[in-house]
């Protein structure tokens, strides 16, 4: 056995555990999707069955759940918001506007950014407008696995 | 210096256990009870009482809670605590205002570890000042915590500064004053004095043995919570009104050891209440006496120990459901309740009190 | 009314009773919910990736609109869907193929990042191709991933020469006949 190998296997392991079970968030909620987050954290889908719980702070938080259209004005909150948050943090992006502008993208609309990786990384989209609780759920589940290293291998769309 | 208390102190069977020499600096054993008590009983209670905490808040929403985290989610303060010790700071400045008043924040809270009572042979300090300690920490306390808010130079942090400092003050007097009517009941305030004014059957507590006892033991639990801003009482540092007021920008080590010291507050102020109001450690159907003829001190002690927490545990429950289902007050409410209602009830416990016994001990 | 000091302290003493009161209460309301008997009898959460207590895919309205499905057997490759989609995430390329009265459709792509579900390209299909599944969860790590390709495939321009002399071939049938 490597020295290192206890490291990454076993002490790793418990460390990414960590990690994907306690995704602390916060939302920048500016339209229905973020009415599908709410619903998602409240009693019929209970987010915090998965170790979410909503923070006021974005310092306190692991996890951006990007809802909404972004306006090329609140653009650089966005960004400020995701740098303030400390690493390892993760983005989930919610519904069509925030994944590619949706209805408002540049074909549409002087004002939109299409899509939130245009500003900061996107770990995972969830499609929809809005996607039902259940398909944030499954997003969420997507990043947990993805934090576990245990990734479904390109899940696509059928 | 002050020497432990010769008959069989848990410290002296430590140190014969380890095979430390009688010549051993006392500090030494004071470091290792201090780490000891720590790791033992308070971070496991932390764990408990945070899975408890969120389950039964998850009820009292007809929620499910975490249970994801292991088996029924029970690792999932485990989750948390790895999680926020992994976190690192997006950006490279280093808060030195914030790490110094955090560390007198804390230092005044783990102060009072000295004298936290846990068993007949785990006292560490049995003084008849003893019980005060909390209260001179709470001082510190108040200080550390709002200058705490103010280097976090935001607009939460100041006002939940200010806030808790007010709120520090408030709790501070009638809880005070309910300690002294326990003594007045009790002759001493040692904790020994008032363990051994109690007996295991219920109306023989302290909290149930006269009205104005009862009303001691009420003034002394709230002032507690207001003092150490726990949920039903926690206006200033509340996450939804404040953004967590004075830990609004603590993130990662920081914030474990934030809210760790905010849980040990409330685990002192139970154990506190159970030990003076609520029959402390005795054991019940005479248990004590006969493990202490029979000189199985280490099993007495672990019992006293686990009986003690268990009463305070179901206290803390109770005080928790309270949070849960009742709202939080605005600031003004809390400090209004705790000088315009608990101080005059505490000064009239005090009266009665005093008047009672010795109206006993006259008769 | 006359205040005098004992109504000041009955006041006082009415206002902490109803305190207590009002807390008492609220505990007497949610305590029944730490065994299941509160207002909410039943178990309300769905405990999601649980198919047991999940019961989203049976409570889903007949003519929800979940993502899009196109059975490319029945596709025309009229592009209807593609004129009249809002947000522009359906792209329909085709081509000739070896029936002169049927199209090739060489590509059928759906965005799902852009699609907002509405169905009017469903209303509008004549051949009732699209439809909409049942399928709602469709998380990926890489926006390409959300793109949903149902089409035949570009054919070669060997291929193409070969169906184009088909072509020409049927013409001429069509004409003797």
């Amino acid at each position: 056995m490597k020295s290192g190998s206890f490291y990454v296997s076993t002490v790793g392991r418990v460390l990414k555990w960590a990690r994907a079970n306690s995704l602390w968030y916060t939302s920048t909620g500016a339209g229905c999707c973020a009415d599908e987050v709410l619903n998602a954290s409240g009693n019929r889908y209970d987010l915090e069955r998965f170790g979410c719980v909503p923070q006021v702070d974005a310092k306190q938080a692991d996890l951006l759940i990007i809802t909404g259209m972004i306006s090329y004005k609140a653009a650089p909150h966005l960004k400020a918001v995701y740098d303030s948050m400390p690493s390892p943090k993760y983005v989930i992006a919610v519904g069509a506007c925030a994944n590619c502008g949706g209805m408002f993208a540049p074909e549409f609309s002087y004002s939109a950014v299409p899509g939130a990786d245009r500003i900061i990384p996107v770990d995972v989209y969830v499609p929809g407008c809005p996607p039902r609780p259940e398909s944030i759920m499954n997003g969420l589940i997507a990043l947990q696995e993805k934090i576990n290293g245990t990734g479904r291998n390109h899940h696509k769309a059928q | 210096m002050s020497s432990y208390p010769q008959e069989a102190s848990w410290i002296n069977l430590l140190s014969s256990t380890l095979g430390f020499t009688p010549g051993t600096q006392e500090w030494v054993f004071a470091a290792i009870g201090l780490v000891f008590i720590y790791c033992v009983i308070i971070l496991p209670s932390a764990a408990m009482m945070s899975f408890l905490d969120r389950k039964l808040s998850a009820d009292f929403q007809a929620r499910v809670g975490p249970n994801r985290a292991g088996p029924a989610g029970v690792f999932q303060p485990l989750a948390d605590l790895v999680k926020l010790l992994q976190k690192e700071a997006a950006s490279t400045d280093w808060n030195w205002r914030e790490a110094l008043w955090l560390g007198v924040h804390t230092m005044a809270l783990y102060s009072t570890v000295a004298v936290i009572p846990l068993g007949s042979m785990a006292l560490l300090v049995d003084t008849d000042m003893s019980v005060f300690l909390p209260f001179w920490a709470a001082l510190v306390l108040a200080l550390g915590t709002m200058l705490l808010g103010f280097s976090q130079a935001s607009v939460p942090g100041w006002f939940g500064g200010i806030r808790i400092a007010a709120q520090v003050l408030a709790g501070a007097f009638p809880s005070l004053v309910a300690v002294l009517c326990a003594g007045i009941h009790s002759g001493d305030y040692r904790w020994s004095a008032f363990v051994g004014a109690q007996a295991a059957f219920p109306l023989r507590w302290t909290a149930f043995s006269d009205p104005f006892q009862f009303i001691a033991f009420v003034v002394f639990v709230a002032g507690g919570l207001v003092m150490l801003a726990v949920p039903p009482m926690d206006a200033a540092v509340s996450l939804r009104d404040l953004h967590g007021g004075v830990s609004s920008h603590l993130f990662g080590r920081r914030l474990s050891l934030y809210r760790l010291g905010r849980f040990y507050g409330f685990f002192l102020w139970s154990v506190m209440a159970t030990v003076i109001f609520l029959g402390a450690w005795t054991l019940p159907f005479g248990l004590g006496g006969v493990l202490r003829t029979r000189e199985e001190l280490w099993l007495l002690q672990l019992l006293e120990t686990l009986w003690l927490l268990g009463k305070t545990f179901l206290l803390m429950l109770a005080i928790t459901s309270l949070a849960r289902v009742h709202p939080r007050g605005r600031i003004d409410q809390v400090t209004d309740f705790s000088w315009k209602v608990l101080s005059p009830f505490s000064l009239f416990a005090l009266i009665g009190s005093a008047l009672w016994t010795g109206w006993g001990l006259l008769r | 009314m006359k205040s005098s000091i004992f109504s000041t302290v009955r006041a006082y003493l009415y206002d902490v009773y109803l305190r207590f009161r009002s807390i008492w209460g609220s505990l007497l309301t949610a305590l029944p919910y730490l065994w299941g008997a509160g207002e909410l009898r039943k178990e309300v959460t769905e405990q999601y990736p649980d198919p047991i207590s999940s019961r989203t895919a049976d409570d889903l309205p007949a003519r929800s609109r979940g993502l899009l499905f196109n059975d490319i057997q029945r596709c025309t490759g009229c592009k209807e869907c593609e004129k009249i989609c809002p947000v522009q995430c359906i792209r329909v390329d085709t081509e000739a193929g070896s029936d002169p009265t049927k199209l090739w459709v060489a590509r059928f792509d759906i965005d799902f990042s852009k699609c907002v579900f509405c169905g009017l390209c469903v209303e509008s299909c004549h051949p009732q191709s699209l439809m909409h599944s049942r399928q709602y969860e469709g998380a990926v790590y890489e926006l390409k991933d959300l793109v949903a390709s149902f089409g035949r495939g570009y054919v070669t321009a060997e291929q193409r020469m070969k169906w184009a002399a088909l072509r020409k071939q049927a013409e001429s049938d069509e004409v003797y006949l």
